[in-house]
């Protein structure tokens, strides 16, 4: 079976994350140790917080330097929410702050402070096969910050005011925007997908 | 896109879920866990765990509860409201599972407050709940701590309105009861405040009430407590109406039966 390490920086919804895995039928474990990271076969950066403390403590941790490193190695890294925007490069919620720099482009506000809270179906960029999903199916976001960089990251987009990055990838890099933890089993549906394509 | 939500408001006074009456006279109704657990099942877009005693009280979040419910194997977005007085709290919260919190009497007795618990859990995350009533063709502000009202403060909501993503106007003398939301209490908000979006709550059970407050501009999402639980198939039943009222920015219901 394989080992999911959920990334402890202090902030996210960890317990819902755990459970959800479970409901997969994966091992989960939150871990911010080195070794424990460097064991897992996937790696998830949970969402829910502020780009900037979650950045500190990452920093703090060291946890910095190890996930950039397992990157090189191909190792799937998922973030979800906040998780998917600090693998970006930079983020300017609150203030410019430097992210892990693994999926290139910045995170800016959504516009007329804007946020995007609430259930939206995804309009495809990119054909994927293993970020299966149907147009009628929909996801739970809740952000008020936005991907913006090449469109060769970008694979899935949500229409809020304008087209919103709804899922970024750079080869084994993921970030999926939304929480596909809380979109019943529309986030059931395509997290099972993906994590099966890990094999 | 985006769709406009019906949230399930749960009651809760001293640890057991209540139906409520203006949060003054209230029914026992259970255990949270069994209506988190019911709600999930019939996948409504949003719950809401409005722990209303404890910030009458002074009391902190009842964290004893929260990680019952944060344990709950369940796929739905969910909120905890009651008690929330710093940032550590709210970051605890989260970490048990829940995606926003709601704040209340904190607005009133420390809303600097807000702004740290926006950097450290974002402010997407936080709802601001207010009771509000109509008088003398004014908005007041009802203070549940210390039962005073005062008129609401549309300066002071400015202020703090980039740190919190939804407002949740409560029309707290017609809590619980039927088909009694007063619509004076929207009008007069956006009429003021063109910005925040809000969340109406308190007496809304009928359809057609759920049909004009959910097409309102400002209108993000609505709030339904206690008439989920009085018919089979409530929420399905409002969804339904909806979806035949031609109402896109909606997500149609999705719950299916499961017998045992």
């Amino acid at each position: 079976m394989k080992k999911i390490a959920i990334i402890d920086y202090k902030v996210g919804n960890i317990e819902s994350l755990k459970n959800f895995f479970k409901d997969l039928g994966f091992q989960s474990y939150l871990t911010d140790q080195k070794k424990k990271i460097e064991d897992s076969d996937i790696i998830i950066l949970p969402g829910i917080g502020a780009f900037p403390s979650a950045i500190k403590i990452m920093k703090n941790k060291g946890l910095i330097d190890t996930i950039k490193k397992i990157s090189k190695s191909g190792k799937p890294i998922i973030g979800i929410c906040l998780g998917m925007q600090l693998l970006t490069t930079k983020s300017y919620e609150f203030k410019e702050t430097m992210g892990l720099d693994l999926i290139p482009g910045e995170i800016h506000p959504i516009e007329d402070n804007q946020y995007q809270i609430g259930w939206n179906n995804l309009i495809s960029k990119k054909i994927d096969i293993s970020l299966w999903y149907s147009p009628q199916d929909n996801y739970y976001f809740n952000h008020s910050y936005y991907f913006k960089g090449s469109k060769n990251y970008i694979y899935a987009t949500a229409f809020k005011n304008k087209e919103l990055p709804a899922i970024i990838r750079n080869k084994n890099i993921y970030g999926i925007q939304f929480h596909p933890e809380k979109s019943q089993e529309s986030g059931k549906n395509l997290m099972i997908n993906l994590l099966k394509s890990f094999n | 896109m985006l769709k406009k939500r019906i949230i399930a408001n749960i009651s809760i006074s001293d640890g057991i879920v209540v139906q409520s009456f203006g949060f003054k006279k209230k029914l026992p109704l259970g255990k949270a866990e069994a209506f988190v657990k019911n709600l999930d099942r019939w996948m409504v877009d949003e719950i809401i765990i409005n722990d209303f005693s404890r910030s009458k009280k002074n009391q902190n979040p009842n964290f004893e509860m929260i990680k019952q419910i944060g344990s709950i194997k369940k796929n739905t977005p969910i909120t905890y409201s009651g008690g929330i007085t710093n940032a550590d709290e709210a970051a605890r919260i989260i970490n048990y599972g829940f995606e926003r919190i709601a704040i209340d009497s904190l607005y009133i007795k420390n809303p600097n407050e807000i702004k740290s618990i926006a950097e450290k859990i974002g402010s997407q995350a936080i709802i601001v709940s207010i009771p509000l009533k109509i008088y003398r063709g004014k908005l007041y502000h009802y203070n549940h701590v210390d039962k005073i009202s005062e008129q609401l403060n549309f300066g002071k909501l400015d202020s703090y309105g980039n740190y919190f993503s939804e407002l949740m106007l409560i029309d707290y003398l017609n809590e619980g009861n039927k088909n009694s939301f007063n619509y004076q209490i929207i009008e007069k908000f956006c009429k003021k405040n063109k910005r925040l979006k809000i969340i109406p709550f308190g007496g809304i059970s009928e359809n057609k009430q759920v049909y004009k407050i959910i097409n309102s501009k400002q209108v993000t999402a609505l709030c339904i407590g206690n008439f989920l639980n009085y018919i089979e198939n409530s929420y399905q039943l409002y969804k339904e109406f909806l979806t035949n009222k031609k109402i896109k920015n909606i997500r149609p219901a999705s719950y299916k039966k499961n017998f045992i």
